[in-house]
């Protein structure tokens, strides 16, 4: 089996010549007056079939066809091909609302491969750090554990005056933060603000508990950790997933936009 | 301060084999042979002759045709006849015959109409094949409150097979008691029989008595040591009367816990020094050398002492020898060398069984049948300690394969190096996109057969899913046989027709790979016991989906190539896996 290195070497320099070999054709055709962009737009519409490829194999799982790995690597670099040869068709400036329409979703489905394959290669690490693995669908049921175990550290410390202030600081401070999932611009942006400014106010809860007080705190402490870590993971696994979404959902929307593209193409390509 | 309260001490037969084993029956018993010619005064008086047989048997009534012990069953008790034949079937029934699943492999037109059939109804079962109607030859049925599985047609079935028969007061089963392997024949019941069953333990203890353990040894010798020791390369040129000698003077000996499992769940829990210090001593090191040491059955852990603690070097399983090296140094050391001792400590993880062979034979029976270029370099740099004593040297056997310590130790711990099929997650490559376990569940009718959950070691999670284990403890007490390993690929499944829910592998299995489900029938009503109205259960795992044509689809579906399942005892493959580069 191919190692992921050469496999790697191997995709590039394959992509590298289809590339080359594409121009030298398209240029040959416009040094001979013939009609490139029929040429390089039907390389298009092959590619862009390509890449819907994976999808299919991802269905198809019990075949023999070799590991999905091996088909998603496959499928960035036919997408790199393609945003090639989609320079080539299209030049520069652009004109028509149709052209622009299936040049811009182009633009999006690339820019979203990018993103997801960037993605793919930073989230994993980051997710690692962050605490314990969890599974994305289990989320709700993990925030609730945690809620429920907040609560009872508050409850117990409510029962006794030296940790009093800790109950009436969660009551004021952290039931939301415990109980809801994050906002929106959380998700976007998931950043450790909210956990600092949770942490920072906890600690300087200090002053005013005693012993018992104390170890209840860094109980809570601990916990908004564990909540934050919980947060951090939902909004990246989901940010994934979202970008993912878009990547896929934009790609059937380009084919049939190529579909009428094409049909348009061969009705008027003599006006 | 919380008061105290005072419970009797947990004893040892707490939870006998049978609890209406009655007084009556221990002492008629004990006045049949072999009993009746033990030495009770060799039993100490904490486990006495009389308590072995009331704690540890049982008296078990078969009709014609119930399967005793089911060939290639991992074996927990021997079985002594009282009355009525037993027939030992030389010749291997078919798996079907045996109440297990025969696994074809689907076409590819069948798995790829499968994989599109849609099924919303999680864990559904055919009824008649939930009642073991559809199985040919083989049904269970109940004798004594026990679920029993037995051939159709007895008669028919013997007499196309090569089969012996055994009588009253005859022993069988002993060898996969004692050594937890698997039994090597099938053993059906010809006339209504009555059985003494004796759970491994008591086996152990029974062994207290000298003829006793002769007989027993002497069955192991002639029946299986041989080729047991055959099957160790450094055997592999010895002369046939030297391998009769050696096995002679080889002991057999049996160290730590067999229901290992049982106890897992507290050892791993405990620090890494305390857990190997509770691991049964099999070898110290910087003792003197003065026995070779093959591993039979289980694993081992190979120890070097390191500061105040040990220091894991790797593991043995079956067929790995110990102390060779050392004794190879020794017989060619010069007259007023020092000889080498031990240079590591071995240990029983879990349970092993092991064989013994004194210096003396090895040096004069063995090495001179080992090609010069076979037998092991010398030790080159041995160690002394403060008193002037060898100790060990700094040797890198596995270690040496990219694989660290910790990693080696953290395996050996959650005894993980058990796996022969692990799934692993590279979770530095894992986007948690979960095609994996949809792939799962597309090749189980919707549901999937493991959890992306476990135990993690830095970026590689061991995901709890059935590892098809070198040592399979879900095997052992399966009353139907329903899991059973393939004796083609090794895949250990269950098969849904014979598995009555009883929760036996579930419970034993120390990774929490079988999970018990509730069923439904073919509309998706749940299926209940027409008596209790509880929900039917049946247990589920992983079969490695060796059914289907591409294999184990999970493997398949990971789009950054972050799963693997994998051999933990190949090593040099698993930390090839691990050190690759990221592409």
């Amino acid at each position: 089996m191919m190692g992921l290195r050469t496999r790697r070497i191997f995709s590039i320099v394959f992509t590298s010549a289809a590339l080359l070999t594409a121009w030298e054709g398209n240029r040959w055709l416009d040094d001979h007056l013939e009609r490139s962009d029929f040429y390089t737009g039907y390389i298009l519409v092959v590619a862009v079939g390509m890449l819907f490829l994976l999808s299919i194999r991802k269905k198809l799982l019990v075949l023999n066809l070799g590991p999905v790995s091996g088909w998603l690597q496959a499928h960035q670099y036919i997408g790199v091909f393609a945003l090639g040869i989609f320079v080539m068709h299209c030049g520069w400036p652009i004109y028509g609302i149709m052209e622009t329409i299936l040049a811009s979703t182009f633009l999006f489905i690339s820019g979203s491969g990018l993103i997801t394959w960037y993605l793919n290669r930073t989230i994993p690490k980051k997710l690692r750090v962050a605490g314990k693995a969890h599974i994305l669908e289990e989320t709700p049921a993990i925030r609730n554990q945690l809620a429920q175990r907040a609560y009872a550290v508050a409850i117990t410390a409510a029962g006794r005056a030296e940790s009093a202030s800790l109950a009436e600081h969660y009551g004021n401070q952290l039931v939301a933060f415990f109980q809801q999932p994050r906002s929106l611009a959380y998700l976007l942006v998931p950043t450790g603000r909210i956990r600092r400014s949770h942490l920072d106010s906890l600690e300087r809860l200090d002053r005013y508990l005693g012993p018992n007080g104390r170890t209840a705190r860094q109980e809570m402490s601990q916990l908004v950790q564990e909540k934050d870590d919980l947060d951090f993971q939902e909004a990246m696994q989901k940010r994934l997933r979202i970008w993912k979404s878009l990547h896929t959902t934009m790609l059937w929307l380009f084919a049939i936009l190529v579909a009428i593209h094409v049909v348009l193409a061969h009705r008027f390509h003599g006006a | 301060m919380l008061e105290q309260r005072a419970i009797e001490r947990p004893k040892r037969w707490d939870h006998p084999l049978d609890p209406s084993m009655s007084n009556a029956d221990s002492m008629w018993l004990l006045s049949q042979p072999p009993f009746s010619r033990m030495d009770p005064a060799r039993f100490p008086s904490s486990t006495s002759l009389a308590d072995i047989i009331r704690n540890d048997t049982r008296i078990v009534r078969y009709e014609p045709g119930d399967i005793v012990v089911r060939e290639g069953d991992y074996g927990s008790s021997a079985f002594m006849i009282l009355t009525g034949e037993v027939r030992v079937l030389l010749t291997g029934l078919e798996a079907r015959s045996l109440g297990r699943q025969t696994t074809q492999k689907m076409t590819w037109w069948e798995a790829l109409k499968d994989s599109f059939r849609t099924n919303n109804v999680p864990e559904q079962r055919q009824i008649a094949r939930v009642q073991g109607e559809a199985t040919l030859g083989t049904a269970v049925r109940e004798v004594d409150h026990r679920p029993r599985v037995y051939l159709q047609d007895v008669d028919t079935i013997l007499r196309g097979f090569e089969s012996e028969s055994l009588g009253s007061n005859e022993i069988f089963g002993e060898l996969a008691a004692m050594t937890r392997s698997p039994n090597r024949f099938t053993v059906v019941a010809k006339t209504p029989a009555v059985l003494l069953e004796i759970r491994w333990q008591g086996l152990r203890l029974l062994r207290r008595d000298p003829k006793f353990k002769e007989y027993l040894d002497l069955r192991y010798r002639e029946n299986s040591l041989q080729l047991h020791l055959r099957e160790c390369p450094l055997f592999q040129h010895l002369p046939q009367d030297r391998l009769e000698l050696v096995a002679a003077a080889t002991e057999l000996v049996s160290f730590g816990e067999m229901e290992w499992f049982s106890e897992y769940e507290k050892a791993r829990k405990l620090d890494s020094r305390d857990q190997i210090n509770s691991e049964p001593l099999i070898a110290e090191e910087a003792m003197p050398a003065d026995h070779m040491i093959i591993i039979r059955a289980g694993f081992a852990r190979l120890s070097h002492r390191q500061g105040g603690g040990h220091r894991t070097l790797a593991y043995l399983g079956k067929g790995q020898a110990f102390g060779q090296r050392e004794l190879a140094h020794n017989h060619r050391r010069r007259g007023k060398e020092e000889p080498l001792p031990y240079q590591e400590s071995l240990r029983a993880v879990g349970f092993v069984d092991a064989l013994r062979i004194p210096k003396h034979v090895v040096y004069d029976m063995i090495f001179p049948h080992v090609r010069s270029n076979e037998l092991w370099e010398d030790v080159k740099k041995p160690r002394y300690d403060s008193t002037g004593r060898l100790v060990a040297d700094e040797i890198k056997i596995q270690d040496s394969e990219n694989n660290n310590t910790a990693l080696l130790e953290f395996l050996v711990d959650q005894r993980l190096i058990n796996g022969r099929q692990a799934m692993i997650i590279d979770m530095d490559r894992c986007t948690r996109c979960d095609d994996c376990v949809k792939a799962c569940a597309t090749t189980h009718q919707g549901n999937p057969r493991f959890t992306r959950s476990g135990a993690q070691f830095g970026p590689w999670m061991f995901a709890h899913s059935c590892m098809h284990c070198e040592d399979p403890v879900c095997m052992i007490g399966c009353p139907t046989g329903a899991i059973a390993r393939n004796q083609e690929n090794g895949v250990i499944a269950i098969n849904p027709d014979t598995c009555i829910g009883c929760s036996t592998c579930s419970q034993s299995c120390p990774y929490q790979n079988i999970n018990m489900v509730e069923i439904r029938d073919e509309v998706g009503r749940q299926l209940v016991d027409s008596g209790t109205q509880l929900p039917i259960l049946q247990a589920t795992k992983c079969d490695l989906c060796q059914a289907q044509p591409a294999g184990p689809a999970c493997q398949n579906a990971c789009p950054h190539d972050a799963l693997i399942r994998i051999d933990m005892s190949d090593l040099k493959k698993l930390g090839k896996w691990m050190g690759r580069k990221a592409a």
